[in-house]
């Protein structure tokens, strides 16, 4: 070992830190070398004067002034309630039933209120039909429906717009059935009545009458009409078709 | 079987030589342990009387600490009131299986060195107080044993004053308070490697201010 290694080692050898290996080739390398021995000497000196450095002997009466201090301060802090102690108090009896009751009451109560919010929602999606005379007011000018000069103008082309002509100057004797109508049985059962109060489509097909399907969508506004008219079987070569 | 303890005496030229063998029970220490262990529970559970017997267990080693890290004995006071304040505060968080010793000291340790840093702010270092060790009393100005060993001890105080906090702390837990590396390593929350490395900078250090003082003194003898 060399003096800078040994020097490194002074420390720990002095303190009796160092291995039995090392402890031993440090010992046998100070008697060779006088500046390793005397920094070793200084070392030596140093932790003497450490293990000398003991603190003053306090006395009892500076032991008790202190741990009366610590009390006076301990009984001087605000007393927080742990986080046990806060949600012990939640689950009392008492405590707990009421608020138990309270969550019942109010979830049976918002289970009530959606329930009958469901039941009174009206069913959107048919209406009645309209008499046919009183076609003339449902077509009036309205947003969605064609104004008079529109309809004019595709008055040559467009079966529809006469029939709605037509509709306007001479009621229309179509029997029409609106689905889910509460009426729709009655129109059906005037036109072609069935023995059980039902309607059959193909009776008035058969007998050459037009058939009128009314719904009326969710939009107050569109309502799809289908017509259907056949020629009765015993029709001659100039009868129209649908 | 016990631990064993051996007192060598040869008595002069007749060279006999006097073995004694002492045998203690395995579980002194282990009962001492748990008669702490157990005053620290009662403690933790609210027990006035068992917080109170463990402060007068551990007085006496809170107030050498904090004397020895901080250098006067109104610190130390002040500091070692804060250290058991501390203690009632987190003993309810105090692991049972963990020993308690280490964790009052790294306690005293935390709050001394906030005590320093009060004392820092107030620009109060006592770094800058320390005195040149030329203006130290020379032993040989007082023949008288107790004022050579005061100044010893000034000499040695002044010198670990001079040391940064980490390296005070290490060579106070480790030379004065006769702690193992791994067990300074714990207190301070530090790598063994790191607290060796602290340890061996504060001896060189207070062997270096300690060879300055006393060549001033030979130089002031001569």
């Amino acid at each position: 070992m060399n003096c800078k290694q040994v020097e490194e080692a002074l420390a720990q050898f002095v303190a009796g830190e160092l291995e039995d290996r090392r402890e031993r080739e440090i010992a046998q390398h100070l008697p060779t070398c006088v500046n390793c021995a005397a920094v070793a000497g200084e070392y030596r000196e140093s932790r003497e004067l450490l293990q000398d450095f003991a603190p003053p002997v306090f006395g009892d009466d500076v032991y008790a002034e202190m741990r009366r201090n610590v009390w006076r301060q301990i009984e001087a802090m605000p007393q927080r309630a742990s986080l046990r102690q806060v949600f012990g108090s939640w689950l009392r009896p008492q405590v707990s039933w009421a608020v138990a009751m309270t969550l019942l009451i109010a979830l049976s109560a918002l289970a009530i209120y959606f329930i009958r919010k469901d039941q009174d929602r009206p069913v959107q999606f048919a209406s009645n039909p309209v008499p046919t005379h009183e076609r003339a007011v449902v077509n009036t000018p309205t947003p969605l429906s064609p104004s008079k000069r529109e309809r004019e103008k595709h008055q040559a082309g467009s079966g529809r717009i006469e029939r709605r002509h037509d509709l306007r100057r001479a009621p229309d004797r179509t029997p029409s059935v609106a689905l889910n109508s509460p009426d729709a049985k009655s129109i059906g059962s005037q036109a072609n009545p069935q023995a059980d109060g039902s309607f059959d489509p193909s009776a008035l097909r058969d007998s050459g009458e037009k058939l009128r399907l009314e719904m009326q969508t969710r939009n107050p506004n569109i309502r799809i009409i289908w017509f259907t008219q056949k020629e009765p079987k015993s029709a001659g070569p100039h009868s129209k078709g649908t | 079987m016990g631990s064993r303890f051996f007192l060598d005496a040869s008595t002069g030229p007749a060279k006999m030589a006097l073995a004694l063998e002492i045998h203690l029970p395995d579980n002194a220490l282990t009962q001492k342990r748990s008669a702490l262990a157990l005053l620290v529970e009662r403690a933790a559970a609210g027990d006035a009387a068992a917080f109170e017997q463990l402060m007068v267990q551990s007085q006496h080693k809170v107030m050498a600490l904090s004397w020895r890290i901080l250098g006067n004995e109104a610190d130390a006071r002040d500091a070692s009131q804060e250290v058991f304040l501390r203690v009632y505060k987190y003993l309810g968080k105090f692991k049972q299986d963990q020993e308690f010793n280490p964790w009052l000291s790294r306690i005293t340790v935390n709050v001394c060195r906030d005590v320093l840093k009060q004392r820092q702010q107030r620009h109060e270092q006592l770094q800058d107080d320390t005195p040149d060790v030329a203006q130290l009393p020379f032993a040989h100005e007082d023949a008288e044993q107790s004022l050579v060993r005061q100044q010893r001890r000034e000499l040695i105080m002044r010198a670990i004053a001079g040391l940064p906090f980490k390296e005070r702390t290490s060579i106070i837990l480790r030379d004065l308070e006769g702690l193992t590396t791994e067990e300074v390593a714990r207190i301070l929350k530090s790598s063994n490697t790191t607290v060796r490395s602290q340890i061996s900078s504060a001896r060189r250090k207070i062997r270096d201010y300690c060879r300055r003082y006393f060549s001033a003194e030979q130089s002031h003898e001569l």
